[in-house]
């Protein structure tokens, strides 16, 4: 078989992030084949995807198009050498019909006027030929995910696209759809089209690709026939063997419950479902990891949980009370604490100094004010508190913030959350983009609240950090927490799994299967 | 408060539309034709200001210097016409050039060198606000007011037949080129925004820039010219206040039109055919605010009378303002609906979710 795509030492260096999204990649793409690219969130596929659509410039490499160097520095080079690409996020027209997106740039015209009764018949005609029919008089904003991203190939089709590029496309569908999308890429494989399929759930992988390449943080660690390897070791293969980091902790003695979670129903941009019949727990003096990969909802979980973002429907309960639609303070006030995801922008104000920062949460009262005067000497007080209780390098009473690393930042929030033994600690990423020391010293810190007797709910993408600290671990895929496992049940392996869509029951399955197999 | 409205849809529809023929019945026939006619005419600058406003909204940037660029075409239109005895329709013509001219600065400034729009419409405004006034002094040597017999005023254009027909004839006809000619756009700006190549691409970088971008429409060309036109649009709008009404030009004589054009254009959806009616409006509310200070005898507060557009203008916003906020709510319940009922269906009891 030739190659339709050859990709050569990829590299490319994203300066704002610093990050290194793909480093070397090579990667070799047969004529006809359906080629999954599978890897963790952030492992760099949607760049790579990007740098052969022509919207991410790469520093280094090239691309070859049936065997010849090419250059494509824009999408019209891609769509003249016959690649097109479904994003992620879809790239539609929401108050435009379904012809006017399939058509969008290369309209049928007359002098520049649109001659829309053609448009409308070739849509119809080229939908007919693909067997993927649809009406092209229907609006994109009356209209199913589904029927979109059957739009969205259309497009691509209508510029007569060789080499389809999918990325993620089944993440937003639901499970009937994404049977009706796996029989449509295998026919369009079967008209020579060659596709690139990115997605999280390896299941997939094994159901219509041919072969797999596995990627993780910026590399190619492997391209194989899809049929040679299991899911189990395509999980492996994405997760990589990392050295995990060791915390000291004794065994958790839960107490009463603190907070209750029960079937809500978050809304997420473009009206649909964030979190979606999610149920929790949490006690007094344990930890509850929330596992996950990346944009499954935890974000807008945690937000709803600390009265960020309205409940649609559900309840909330907190030390017994319905906090369902109290607001972030009455929250706070009765004893829950927040380390945001993000603390440049949600956690801190760095246009400001430490004591405002460290007094926002609690200025209104006393002793930080009376009679609605601050009271400037308790505040320095406070402030000097937090920076030696927590050993915050280099920040200082009544001066700025902005120029302190993230580990003494995160220090900062955590000094403020933590004033006045909270009942709960929501933490969400709290050790995002910090150094090895400053993670040991978050972790020690909320595994010492929890002996204390709070109750901490961690949220993490890291898996490493929710296996070290947790004493029980929900994961949650697709607004969903799917399973609640112990973290003497947990394994790696499992969670993975589960993050990438399995159920507990498929596993179960599985491993008995597997058990009957293997000879006693 | 949003229940009510649900549920009564129906008939607060009709309602309105029985009210609103009502009202525009006694407009025409219980008003005074004078009132009528320089309701029409004074409008115009509220459709040509929404036109402006529309095109580049409609491409994604909101223009926000229709003030300044309406103020630019009205003393351009002057000065040019200022002792050389030129045609007005050349006053007329050089004000929309110099909108467009201001446009394509705008552009430039904002898409190439990346200032922020809301600082670049604040001192577009400012500094053609100034600058009018200092080439007033320095050029003409005229305080407040430019006003000259060498500067002739646009013609009125007697429609023939038309202005036979009884009532309508005298409504429509007898305005000059510059009232004409913004009707003539209104139609202009419709089929080019939803007939043309051009349009579709320019609404769809408005929509979605993203969307447009992977097609390969190129964005920074669709915007410029938007903008340039915006700007055309918004100069001719000025020449009519300067040389379509007295033939002079007064100090900040926009008096905040421009403005108003904008809100015109939000709380007609952006649409150019209601937009058309919603200036027409505007217009009423300015003609009327004359006429009833010309009417001493009806003894009303003459502050309050000058104050009658900015009421109206007032009284838009919040209706559009409310408008968003309303169907902001309704989305948020349909959301909790749908998605409450397949909740209901999943049945009661887990703690772990069904999952795929
Ligand atoms: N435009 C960008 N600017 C800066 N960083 C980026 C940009 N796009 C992606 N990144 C970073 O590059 C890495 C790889 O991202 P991406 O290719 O989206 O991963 P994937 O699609 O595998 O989840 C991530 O760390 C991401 O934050
Ligand atoms: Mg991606």
């Amino acid at each position: 078989m030739t190659s339709a795509v050859e990709i050569q030492h990829i590299r490319k260096f994203f300066s704002s992030s610093q990050v290194l999204a793909c480093d070397d990649v090579s990667l070799d793409v047969k004529k006809g084949e359906v080629h999954a690219i599978v890897g963790e969130n952030g492992a760099g596929k949607t760049t790579l995807m990007s740098i052969l659509y022509g919207l991410v410039t790469p520093d280094e490499g090239q691309i070859l198009i049936d065997g010849k160097p090419v250059r494509i520095s824009h999408p019209n080079d891609a769509i003249f050498h016959g690649i097109g690409m479904v994003h992620q996020h879809f790239k539609l027209v929401p108050s435009f019909t379904i012809a006017e997106n399939i058509m969008l740039g290369i309209e049928p015209n007359r002098a520049g006027f649109i001659d829309s009764a053609t448009e409308a018949e070739k849509v119809k005609q080229l939908a007919e030929s693909f067997g993927l029919p649809v009406d092209p008089h229907l609006r994109i904003r009356d209209i199913s995910v589904g029927l979109q991203q059957r739009v969205e190939i259309l497009k691509i089709l209508q510029r007569n696209a060789q080499v389809l590029i999918l990325d993620e496309p089944t993440a937003v569908l639901t499970p009937q759809e994404v049977r009706e999308f796996l029989t449509v890429v295998r026919s369009l494989a079967q008209t020579g089209r060659t596709i690139l399929f990115i997605t999280h759930k390896l299941a997939e992988v094994k159901a219509i690709a041919d072969r797999v390449t596995i990627m993780r943080r910026g590399r190619n660690v492997g391209t194989h026939d899809a049929k040679d390897l299991t899911i189990r070791e395509m999980a492996n293969l994405m997760v990589g063997r990392v050295v995990s980091l060791q915390v000291d902790k004794s065994p958790a003695k839960p107490g009463e419950v603190i907070l209750q979670a029960e079937r809500l129903l978050v809304a997420g941009a473009g009206g649909i479902p964030a979190v979606f019949d999610a149920s929790l727990e949490l006690r007094a003096g344990e930890i509850l990891g929330i596992a996950g990969v990346s944009g499954n909802g935890q974000t807008e979980l945690v937000e709803a949980l600390v009265g960020m973002r309205p409940v649609d429907e559900g309840q909330i309960t907190f030390l017994g009370e319905d906090i369902t639609s109290a607001t972030v303070r009455e929250r706070r006030l009765s004893g829950l604490a927040h380390v945001p995801e993000d603390r440049m922008t949600t956690g801190l104000n760095l246009t400001t100094n430490l004591d405002e920062n460290v007094v926002v949460t609690n200025y209104q009262n006393e002793p930080y004010s009376r009679r609605g005067i601050f009271q400037f000497a308790a505040i320095r007080r406070l402030a000097q508190e937090i920076v030696d209780r927590f050993a915050v390098k280099s920040a200082r009473v009544g001066e700025d913030i902005k120029t302190l690393s993230g580990g003494n930042l995160q220090k900062i929030v955590l000094g403020r959350e933590l004033k006045g033994d909270p009942k709960l600690i929501i933490a969400n990423q709290p050790t995002r983009g910090l150094d090895v020391g400053s993670i040991e010293f978050v972790h020690k810190t909320l595994v010492e609240e929890r002996d204390k007797g709070s109750a901490v709910l961690l949220v993490s993408v890291e898996l490493d950090e929710i296996l070290a600290l947790s004493d029980r671990i929900a994961v949650m895929f697709a607004g969903r927490i799917v399973a609640v496992l112990d973290r003497s049940e947990a394994t790696e392996e499992k969670l993975g799994l589960l993050m990438a869509g399995s159920t507990l029951e498929s596993l179960e399955h599985d491993e008995a299967a597997a058990e009957k197999a293997t000879p006693v | 408060m949003i229940d009510i409205l649900q549920k009564y849809q129906r008939i607060l529809r009709i309602l309105l539309l029985v009210g609103g023929i009502a009202v525009v019945l006694f407009i025409l026939f219980g008003l005074p034709i004078t009132l009528l006619q320089s309701s029409i005419r004074l409008a115009t600058p509220y459709v040509l200001g929404a036109l402006a406003a529309i095109v580049a909204s409609r491409a994604g940037v909101l223009n926000l210097a229709i003030e300044g660029m309406m103020l630019l075409g009205a003393f351009i239109a002057v000065a040019v016409l200022y002792q050389t005895g030129f045609d007005p329709l050349v006053g007329v013509l050089a004000a929309t050039l110099a909108g467009g001219l201001l446009g394509i600065v705008f552009a430039v400034l904002y898409l190439r060198i990346k200032i922020n729009l809301i600082i670049l419409a604040l001192a577009v405004n400012l500094f053609i606000s100034n600058a009018t006034v200092y080439f007033m002094r320095t050029q003409f040597g005229a305080f407040g007011t430019l006003a000259d017999p060498s500067i002739q005023g646009l013609p009125r254009i007697d429609l023939p037949l038309i202005s036979q027909i009884p009532y309508i004839g005298s409504l429509i006809s007898g305005h000059n080129a510059v009232v004409y000619f913004s009707w003539i756009m209104v139609a202009v700006v419709w089929v080019i925004l939803f007939r043309t190549q051009f349009g579709r691409h320019l609404r769809a970088v408005g929509e979605n820039k993203a969307a447009a971008e992977s097609v390969g429409i190129n964005i920074t060309r669709v915007q410029i010219f938007a903008l340039t036109v915006s700007g055309m649009l918004a100069g001719m709008a000025g020449s009519f206040l300067s040389i379509g009404v007295l033939s002079q030009f007064v100090e900040n004589m926009t008096a905040g039109r421009g403005w108003t054009a904008i809100t015109v254009a939000l709380f007609a959806f952006e649409q150019p055919i209601p937009s058309f009616f919603t200036a027409l409006f505007f217009g009423l509310s300015e003609a009327m605010s004359f006429f009833l200070q010309s009417r001493p005898e009806l003894s009303l507060p003459p502050d309050l009378l000058l104050a009658l557009p900015q009421i109206a203008t007032i009284a838009a916003l919040v209706i559009v303002a409310l408008r968003i906020r309303a169907g902001e709510l309704l989305k948020r319940r349909a959301f909790a609906t749908e998605f409450g009922r397949e909740l209901a269906k999943l049945g009661k009891g887990q703690l772990v979710g069904g999952g795929d």
